[in-house]
């Protein structure tokens, strides 16, 4: 069993062309012997086309495999949003300087970058029974997420959260209560009793539609 | 799947210990910083030198609590007077000129002109000084290298806050101008609550001053609404900060009219205002009237919270770019003395 997983694991990492010398030769080797090996490699796949795109191009015999896939995406996708992905990180606040040192500059814990790993990460759990990914093991370690995060992660890379930060917080909500929005005008009056919302944050201010006058 | 949710609650619950633990033991941690650092005051100082010294005009986005708004702005600056336009591009139009520590704000659609003075925008170079070393003492400043943000080179640091009273900041400012293109709040966990960046910026740009003063002047058929404020203290008001939140002095103090509560324009509402040099705190003090005022409540837009509670015959809000935790300390410790 310890053996299978192993060896599932090695796919993964052949796809996403971590594998040098002999574990790269004794994996294809593997892959193109025998026939788990090779479903387990078109799954893969058929999974990051999926997350990707939504509309992967499969064959006929895939499409059944491929509806329920994308049932269970579906089902997947909103307890995602509960768990939120930065609950997977330590809470420690140095964690951001610790990141850095670890070469993934400036990532945050909710970056859109990392929620779209964790979408892989839920996926496969729906999918266990063909990817043996070591999620349980490993969901603390940003590295390991990063593997878990098959295929094309890096053409996917946008900017730190800019149009969604936040997103995966505690639920954001403001009613629009006049008498509050006046408060909070009120208060970014006095806003500039900060340095950094000195002359940046009056911008920051006049710009920021929630609490305008 | 089961080892899985397991351990997502075990990681909850111990972020919430996490969370309370520091909030009780709220004590200032030493600061070590590597020398060769420049300090929270310097970066602070090339940041405030570089809106004194540079005329530009620029695209600034702010995204947070869901939502992105952004606007034009114009900024020039002769080295004794700074004049800036911004002019809304979502929501409603509204344009807000700024002429040093005098803003107005044009609102077309009401065709209602807010006039504003805001003190702390005039008296900034003297507060930088005066908090430098409050900073550094509940933030530490760590370097991170550079990258390019609307077109241009910027260093990048952090502002991580030494307990779980306030909130972190990441800073991207330009590498020769010093002016902040791009700043991110952080939560404790790391999360990015609000953020504000140029999306494209253009130095040197020609703005000219008088344009903009004559573009301020034209009041014409604009309604003219100032907040009536008069300057107080908490306590001649009655109120008191029993337990002090680590870190926030207390600004200023003000009786003022609160657009909103209209009504009954003799109502005025008591605003006492906090900071910690980087995050301020305001707690509106008003009469508690039960048709207005409902039930104690929490919320948060961005890196805003807010939160209300009622003490007896008086309605506390407490708004802040803090976390929560810190506004409810702020009740905890407000005390009613008359």
């Amino acid at each position: 069993m310890q053996e299978a997983a192993k060896n599932r694991e090695l796919i993964s990492a052949l796809a996403d062309g971590q594998l040098r010398d002999e574990d790269f030769a004794r994996t294809v080797e593997w892959v193109t012997q025998t026939e788990e090996a090779r479903l387990t490699w078109r799954t893969y796949h058929l999974v990051g086309d999926v997350l990707r795109s939504g509309e992967p191009v499969v064959s006929a015999r895939d499409s059944d495999f491929l509806q329920s896939l994308k049932l269970r995406l579906q089902q997947e996708a909103p307890q995602l949003r509960h768990v939120t992905a930065p609950e997977l990180i330590a809470n420690d606040p140095g964690m951001t300087g610790a990141r850095v040192q670890n070469g993934s500059k400036y990532w945050s814990a909710n970056d859109s970058r990392f929620r779209w790993k964790m979408l892989a990460g839920l996926a496969s759990l729906s999918t266990v029974a063909v990817i043996g990914w070591q999620i349980v093991s490993g969901w603390g370690d940003l590295s390991e997420a990063r593997q878990l995060a098959q295929v094309p992660v890096q053409a996917l890379q946008p900017e730190v959260g800019l149009t969604q930060p936040g997103v995966g917080a505690e639920p954001q909500r403001m009613i629009r209560d006049p008498q509050l929005d006046a408060l909070l005008a009120a208060h970014k009056q006095f806003g500039g009793t900060s340095a950094l919302q000195g002359p940046a944050g009056f911008l920051r201010n006049a710009t920021f539609e929630g609490g305008a006058p | 799947m089961t080892r899985y949710i397991a351990g997502l609650l075990l990681m909850a619950l111990s972020a919430t210990a996490m969370a309370q633990t520091t909030i009780t033991a709220a004590a200032p941690a030493a600061v070590d910083r590597p020398i060769a650092e420049r300090s929270v005051g310097d970066w602070l100082q090339r940041m405030h030198d570089a809106s004194r010294q540079r005329a530009y005009v620029g695209t600034f986005v702010v995204a947070g609590g869901g939502r992105l708004s952004s606007a034009r702005i114009w900024h020039v600056c002769d080295g004794t007077q700074q004049m800036e336009r911004v002019e809304s591009l979502t929501g409603a139009p509204r344009s807000t000129f700024r002429h040093n520590d005098k803003v107005l704000t044009f609102l077309p659609e009401s065709r209602v002109v807010l006039a504003e003075k805001r003190e702390s925008l005039g008296l900034f170079p003297q507060l930088l000084q005066a908090n430098s070393a409050a900073i550094a003492q509940y933030y530490r400043v760590h370097e991170f290298g550079s990258e390019r943000v609307a077109g241009f080179e910027a260093d990048v640091l952090e502002l991580q806050p030494v307990d779980s009273l306030r909130f972190g900041y990441r800073i991207w400012i330009e590498k020769d101008t010093g002016l902040m293109v791009k700043l991110q709040t952080l939560n404790g966990r790391g999360q990015v609550l609000e953020q504000a960046a140029f999306s494209d910026l253009q130095f040197e740009a020609p703005v000219s001053m008088t344009k903009l003063a004559q573009m301020m002047s034209h009041t014409e058929g604009y309604k003219l609404e100032k907040p009536e404020m008069r300057k107080t203290t908490a306590e001649a008001e009655g109120w008191v900060l029993k337990q002090v939140v680590p870190g926030f002095q207390p600004m200023s103090c003000y009786q003022r009219s609160v657009k909103g509560s209209a009504q009954s324009q003799h109502e005025h509402t008591l605003q006492w205002i906090f900071s910690d040099g980087l995050a301020s705190v305001s707690l509106f003090i008003e009469p508690f009237v039960a048709r207005r005022h409902g039930q104690p409540a929490s919320q948060a837009l961005g890196a805003t919270h807010t939160l209300t509670r009622r003490f007896g015959d008086w309605w506390l809000t407490a708004v802040g770019e803090v976390p929560t935790e810190t506004l409810a300390a702020f009740a905890q410790g407000l005390e009613r003395q008359k």
